[in-house]
This record gives structure tokens, sequence and C-alpha cells, in this order.
């Protein structure tokens, strides 16, 4: 839940903040300067959503009575904290905070990746803040710096929102590659075990798993640059769009992060992959079978 | 050694194998690592011969598997000094000594969509690099020869039943040309002649080529093997075959005795 907030957030907050100049003018005519602010009663409004849908849980039983207005209020704090910094941050205007925000960001993205894989070893912190940081840095230098050129380059009001997104996504598919990985691992054993017999290393006998892990890391992408724009006005371009910008400039906005996610999802999970795929191997490359974190260790 | 390869140098020697419990069963109880137990088998001495035969006889759960396994430098609870013809086993890499000393699972794996891609998986590891695959006409003749006449180079291996995808994952790892090969019970989901046509196959193979074999079997004696090891309590006997034959067609406790003795 969280993850996914600190992506959205990252976007939603660069665009309500209100009547500011938006990411390209355009001489078109359909940008707009003014974009509507949400005053208190449209905020209690959104209140009462939530209320109504939680009603609905309890009548029906549905059992999600009390998670769903907690998930709400945390989602109000968290949203509203990110808008504030980020405000913050864009008036600062200093690159020195611009690097700053995203090093806690990655740092939070590590922990939520921790989190959100199911059954994987300890001890794969390290691997998993190498990839994010890699394919965070990655992002900011060919999105950024070679697609967007913002001036000055560390301009928070694009390096951010776009950080957080790609951030969001890479944590997504981390998580996913990682838990994917060691199932198949696992249920895959004795096939690993006859490769290794007949002369594989623990890289070609791992390369079915990290194929699988990839190959599921990749469906969401392709499912979602394939819906883009006829299914679903992605969160992106609807965000701006809102914000009162070109629609075109919008979608121009939507694909380019879009074709970014689906090349960062491709590098960090052959990153992350590559890193850990010898955790289930001993250094006479023997098949070990994983030891999962416990409960006890992911409540820490 | 009172088998008949007294002199002869060693395909493989085992020097000191040991084999320590899989955490669930040594968990009996944390006294029983105290006291030096917690262990399949310890300071277990094998050498193998040049075309050698050798069964590996035990009750169930004597760790014949984990043996075998800890040859190939396969199980990440053993231990063992190892030498392949002379060279010491750190000599070359894991993945060159598991070519070479090639362990042969009872489960059969069969990947790709033909017979022959599952028989060309071994080819597509570095370890191989440089190693000619076997011809189809090769492959055809191995088929053929273990009574597989019938299963086209191109069916599908997930069609197989068990006892012929066995052979074929017998097959694999025998064209691979290994030194010495572990097989642990290949035999096992056949019917009789089958299992004969294997045995004899592999045993022909093993004398053309000076190939040595261990056997894990779980069928009465074929008459094949030439030396006999007997893993029990974590301890191994070896002695020829002929001479266990006979001891155990006129069970005399005494012979046991003998062969044990002269065999350490």
């Amino acid at each position: 839940m969280m993850q996914n907030l600190l992506a959205s957030t990252m976007v939603q907050a660069a665009h309500v903040a209100p009547s500011t100049a938006p990411l390209a003018a355009s001489s078109v005519g359909v940008t707009s300067q003014d974009s509507y602010d949400i005053d208190l009663w449209g905020m209690l409004i959104a209140i009462a959503l939530v209320a109504v849908a939680t009603l609905i849980s309890a009548v029906a039983k549905l059992g999600v009575e009390r998670s769903l207005p907690v998930a709400a209020a945390r989602a109000i704090v968290q949203l509203a904290a990110m808008g504030i910094i980020l405000r913050w941050v864009i008036e600062q205007g200093s690159w020195w905070w611009v690097v700053l925000l995203m090093l806690v960001m990655l740092a939070a993205a590590v922990q939520i990746t921790l989190s959100r894989a199911k059954n994987v070893p300890s001890g794969l912190a390290l691997s998993i803040f190498l990839t994010l940081a890699a394919s965070m840095i990655t992002m900011v230098l060919v999105v950024v710096e070679l697609i967007v050129r913002p001036v000055p380059w560390y301009s928070p009001r694009v390096i951010l929102p776009l950080a957080g997104m790609m951030l969001g996504n890479s944590v997504s598919a981390v998580a996913l590659a990682l838990s994917r990985f060691f199932e198949d691992m696992t249920e895959r054993r004795d096939e690993v075990e006859t490769m290794l017999a007949l002369g594989a290393s623990p890289c070609e006998a791992s390369m079915p798993s990290i194929r699988s892990a990839m190959r599921m890391g990749l469906m969401p992408t392709v499912a979602s640059l394939a819906s883009a724009g006829i299914v679903t006005i992605p969160g992106m371009m609807a965000g701006q769009i809102l914000a009162g910008n070109d629609p075109l400039t919008a979608a121009k906005y939507q694909f380019v992060v879009l074709a970014a996610i689906a090349a960062l999802t491709m590098v960090s999970d052959a990153l992350i992959l590559h890193l850990v795929y010898g955790r289930c191997f001993t250094a006479l490359h023997q098949y070990q079978p994983i030891v999962p974190r416990t409960a006890k260790n992911k409540k820490k | 050694m009172a088998t008949p390869y007294n002199g002869q140098r060693p395909v493989i020697t085992v020097r000191d194998a040991s084999c320590r419990m899989a955490p669930a069963s040594a968990g009996a109880g944390p006294e029983s690592a105290k006291n030096g137990a917690g262990f399949v088998f310890r300071g277990i001495d094998l050498d193998v011969h040049p075309g050698e035969v050798m069964d590996l006889v035990g009750p169930s759960g004597g760790g014949k598997s984990s043996l075998l396994t800890c040859i190939a430098q396969l199980n990440p609870r053993a231990t063992a000094t190892l030498t392949l013809d002379g060279a010491d086993a750190g000599s070359m890499s894991v993945e060159q000594w598991r070519t070479k000393v090639a362990y042969l699972p009872q489960k059969s794996f069969l990947p790709g969509t033909t017979v022959a891609q599952a028989i060309a998986l071994p080819y597509t590891f570095a370890a191989l690099h440089g190693a000619t695959a076997p011809t189809d006409a090769q492959i055809r003749a191995a088929l053929d020869a273990v009574g597989l006449a019938d299963v086209e180079l191109a069916r599908d291996p997930h069609d197989l039943s068990g006892g012929q995808a066995a052979r074929v994952s017998m097959i694999r790892s025998i064209l691979t040309a290994p030194r010495v090969l572990l097989a642990d019970e290949v035999d096992a989901g056949l019917d009789d002649d089958s299992a004969r046509l294997v045995g004899a196959y592999m045993v022909d193979f093993a004398h053309r080529t000076g190939m040595a074999m261990i056997r894990v079997r779980h069928r009465p004696p074929d008459g094949l093997a030439d030396t006999i090891a007997t893993l029990a309590n974590g301890a191994l006997a070896v002695r020829p075959a002929a001479e266990s034959e006979m001891s155990a067609a006129n069970a005399t406790p005494e012979a046991n005795v003998v062969t044990e003795r002269s065999a350490r």
C-alpha cells in the first residue's frame, strides 16, 4: 500500500500545488493556467466516500471495514506529508535537497521491497539497494537529463515526481521478480540438481528461473503499454491534464514514462536476479534450499 | 584390498567422506550432535578402478544416495577428499568434475520438446564446451540397445513413461562419456527384461571405455557387478562380488567378517 502511495504521492503532490507553471508551456490554447484546487468541502466529500465504502463493507461482511478506514487515514497523512515536503523542496530550489530527498525515497524503497517480497532469504538489502540505486540513477540520466532536459538540471518539479514513479515501479518489479525467482528455484529443485550433475554452472542451472521471473516482471508493463489511452488514462497523464497541461504534452510524458518503466523493469530485474541467484548455491556450486526470512525478522 | 584390482591405479579415490544429517532428522536431540553423532556416514574411504562395476548396497536411509552425491560434489552436507585419475578435485572446476564424475539422479528431468533435445541438454553448458554432442545415429543405437526402439528422437519427453524416461536420462549421462558414473537406482521402475538390457548396456560401456561405475540398486543382484560395497551404520565395506554371492548363498557370517577385515 505504502509503496503505491509513495509513487502516486510524488506525482499527485506535484500537481496538487495549484496555479504553478505547467511542465511545458504550449501555444495551442488548450493549456489552462487555472487548475482547480480542492477545498475543505471537497476533502470532506472524499472522506465521506471512504465512509460509504466502509459501510458497504460492514453490511456485506467483507471484513475490510477496519483496514479500509485505517488505510485511508494513512493515505491522507502520507500524501499530505509528501505534498508539504515536495512544496518545501521546490521552494528551496537547491540541488542537494533534491538529492537528499531521493536518498530518503531510496531507503524507503529498499524497506518496502523487502516487506513485499515473499519467501526470500535474509540479507538481500544491499543487493536491492544497489539495484534500485542503479535504476534510479539511470532513470535520472536518461529520462530527465536526456529527454526532458529541465533548467536547472536538478529541477525538483521534474526529477522528484519522475523518480518517484520509476522507483515505485522498480520496487514492484524487483519484489515480484525476487518472490517468483526463489519460489521457482524451490519448485525446480530436482531439475536444478540434475542440471548441476550434468555440469551446469549455478548461473546455467538458474537461468530457467531467471527467465521465468523476468517474464513475469515484464507482463504488467506490457499490459499497461498496450492498454494505455484506450482502457485507461494512466495516473500521470490524468494528473497533468487536471493540473491544466496540454493533453498532448501529457500524453508524451506518459509514453516516456511507460517506455522508461519497460526498460527499467528489465534492467532492474536482470540486475537483482544476477546479484541474488547465487544465494541458492554453496561456494562449491551445490544447490542449497533457501531459508526464508522468518515472520519475526520481517516484523523488525 | 580384497578386490581383483590390487596394484591398479584407481580412476577415483575417495578419502574421509563424511555427511552430516539433514537438519530435520538431526533434530532428534541436540545431544546427538554433541556426541559426534548427527552423521549419516563419517570417514569413508573408497577406490574405484577402470572398468570396475561396484554395487552399493545397504539399508534404506543408510546414505547410499548421499555418498553418490558426495562423490559428485553435489551434496552441501558432505565433505571428502577426492582425486580423479590422480588429479586432485581442487585442480578443476566443480562443473568439470561433475562432467567427469557424473551423478545420475533417481528422478528423470528431460527438458525440451523432443527426446533429442533432452539428450543434448548438457552440451548447452559451458563445462562441456568443445565436447561433441552425440549424433542422431549414436542416440538411436543407444535407445535401441536399452529396449527403447519404439521411442522416436522427435518424441515429446513428457509422453514417456517413468521407465522410458529413466532410460533416456541414463543414456544422456553415459553419452557424455564420464570417467565415473554414479547411477542411483536407474532400473528401479523397470520390468525385468528392460532392467537386464539397461544393466548389460551400462556394464558393456564401462568395460569398453574404462569408465568406473557405482550402482545403487534395489533389485536382486544381476551378476554384473565386480565388487559389492555395503554401507551400513555409517561405515563402508567393499568385497569382491563373487565372494559376496557365495556368502549370500551359504549365509555364513564368518565370510562377511573375513572380507570386511581384509577390505580395510
